[in-house]
């Protein structure tokens, strides 16, 4: 079996427990709920990164600012040699964020634990609600990496390469939301957008795909097969989205480090920006 | 007894570090182990539990299984260190069981004690840990209903008649039987809300005023019958 191209982004759970007594690792759980999770048990000596609170501007609709990046990995413990491990709740939906968030901001020794929270809890491995108080971390953010982010603009922009099949564009969201059928999935009623549709010449490949039964990714051939089936081959740039950033930012990481594309950018205002637009092409 | 809306039954014993309750069988060397409703209820409605391939002596806290829900991954772990002699495979089939009847059809294993006299020393009665429980069920917001809402509408803002047209749009492609809990700040929404079962045939299974909220548990009618009052 072909390694991944950037292997060096994933632990394994095993892996983890090893190092779990590691001074220059640290571990956080990244969760949509953290009630209904971290705070029901954690991997020992594991942060809490709370989705909503600690990974969005508390004002403006954006990621956090390189400044409150600083002071949140100053909580964590993170210096600039610390090799931050991620995980968290729903096939690390929220963790594959963050990841894209931290690189963002050149964060450069970031992994995501494979199979995320309930591969761990799964295999019965120790868990605690003891919340860690690391030091403070000496970590800085760095100027934000452009190449990562697609805004409304650029979006627009490579509509007419999109049509000349020169540009791709990934929709992660369910096919019900691609179709317009519905426009937030059924767990997430209040996050609508006003219109239901796609961006005019998107592939639909939901996000989930990329992930096996037990919460692990997929092997890289299996893929190869699910992306190139659908025209998403690294030989075009791709922008990713979903309905609100977070989706797209996994398949953005499966694209970019499982695969190895050499040009993925993931667009976060997604759907609930184009779809509240006036006067902004839609596809059925 | 009762725990802050809760049911809590007397005839066992708790653990409540892993949320896990134990019932000796009547004819005595084993027990029944299931979640707590407690649990039940604030993850709402569960979707899987998958035994773990365990065999022999598990020390407590050991996980038998895991669940999921809609919002949460957890684990049913021993109260006691034991042996699992039986899995209850209906509630893999049917994990609602764990929602719709915590404390009976959703038992998870039966086991045998390595001790017997562990469970005596280390497990608490309802009594006991009724205080504690209270408490979580306070700060974690844990509302237990008569039956599991599949879904909840947060319509806080909204005036009644937009509140009524989102309950209208999420109970029509839903199934007969489904529940929907709506949360609402309409003052007017008691009244509204007879009106809105007259108009429809729908049933408020049950209802609770929490500070501003009024929160109604809506279950969809197979054969509704709208209804006409005398004005």
């Amino acid at each position: 079996m072909a390694a991944y191209a950037h292997p060096e982004v994933l632990v394994e759970t095993d892996w983890l427990q090893a190092h779990l007594n590691d001074p220059k690792i640290r571990v956080a759980e990244v969760d949509y709920d953290p009630a209904a999770n971290y705070e029901m048990g954690h991997v020992p000596g594991t942060v809490l990164f709370d989705w909503r609170k600690d990974i969005n501007d508390p004002v403006a609709r954006d990621i956090l600012s390189g400044d409150a990046l600083t002071a949140l990995f100053a909580r964590a413990g993170v210096d600039d040699d610390t090799t931050l491990v991620l995980y968290g709740d729903f096939n690390n939906w929220f963790a594959a964020f963050a990841f894209w968030v931290f690189t963002y901001y050149g964060a450069k020794h970031v992994k995501l634990m494979n199979g995320g929270r309930k591969k761990w809890i799964a295999e019965d491995r120790p868990m605690t609600k003891d919340v860690p108080k690391p030091a403070p971390g000496q970590f800085r953010a760095h100027a934000p990496d452009a190449a990562l982010r697609a805004y409304l603009d650029d979006v627009r922009k490579v509509l007419p390469d999109v049509k000349a099949a020169k540009f791709t564009l990934v929709d992660v969201r369910g096919p019900k939301e691609f179709s317009g059928e519905i426009t937030a999935p059924p767990e997430y009623p209040t996050e609508h957008a006003q219109r239901g549709g796609h961006i005019p010449g998107a592939k639909n490949i939901p996000w989930a795909q990329a992930v096996k039964e037990d919460g692990t990714f997929k092997s890289r051939e299996e893929l190869e097969e699910l992306y190139r089936a659908k025209g998403v081959t690294p030989s075009h740039p791709v922008i990713t989205y979903c309905r609100i950033g977070e989706r797209s930012s996994h398949t953005w990481f499966v694209l970019t480090y499982l695969l190895g594309y050499p040009d993925v950018r993931n667009y976060d205002g997604s759907w609930t920006e184009w779809g509240n637009l006036v006067r902004t092409p839609i596809e059925k | 007894m009762d725990v802050g809306g809760c049911p809590l039954p007397e005839d066992r014993l708790y653990d409540l570090e892993n949320d896990v309750w134990w019932k000796d069988d009547p004819e005595g060397g084993s027990a029944r182990v299931g979640i707590l409703g407690t649990l039940a209820a604030f993850a709402g409605p569960f979707r899987s539990l998958a035994f773990r391939p365990v065999e022999g002596t598990l020390e407590r806290g050991r996980s038998v299984a895991t669940v999921e829900s809609v919002r949460l991954t957890g684990a049913v772990r021993l109260p006691v260190t034991a042996v699992v002699v039986e899995r209850n495979h209906e509630v893999a089939r049917r994990p609602r069981l764990l929602n719709d009847s915590p404390y009976d059809l959703g038992w998870v294993v039966r086991v045998r004690p390595v001790r017997p006299q562990e469970p005596g020393e280390s497990l608490e009665t309802a009594r006991a840990v009724a205080g504690r429980l209270g408490e979580r069920i306070r700060a974690q917001r844990i509302r237990c209903w008569p039956m599991t809402p599949d879904i909840e509408l947060n319509e806080v803002g909204l005036e009644c008649s937009a509140v009524f047209a989102r309950l209208d749009e999420e109970l029509s492609p839903r199934p007969p039987g489904d529940a929907v809990l709506l949360v609402t700040d309409d003052p007017t929404s008691p009244i509204e809300f007879v009106r809105w079962t007259d108009r429809t045939g729908h049933t408020v299974v049950a209802h609770r005023k929490e500070g501003p909220l009024y929160q109604f548990l809506v279950r969809k009618e197979a054969d509704p019958k709208p209804r006409r009052r005398a004005p």
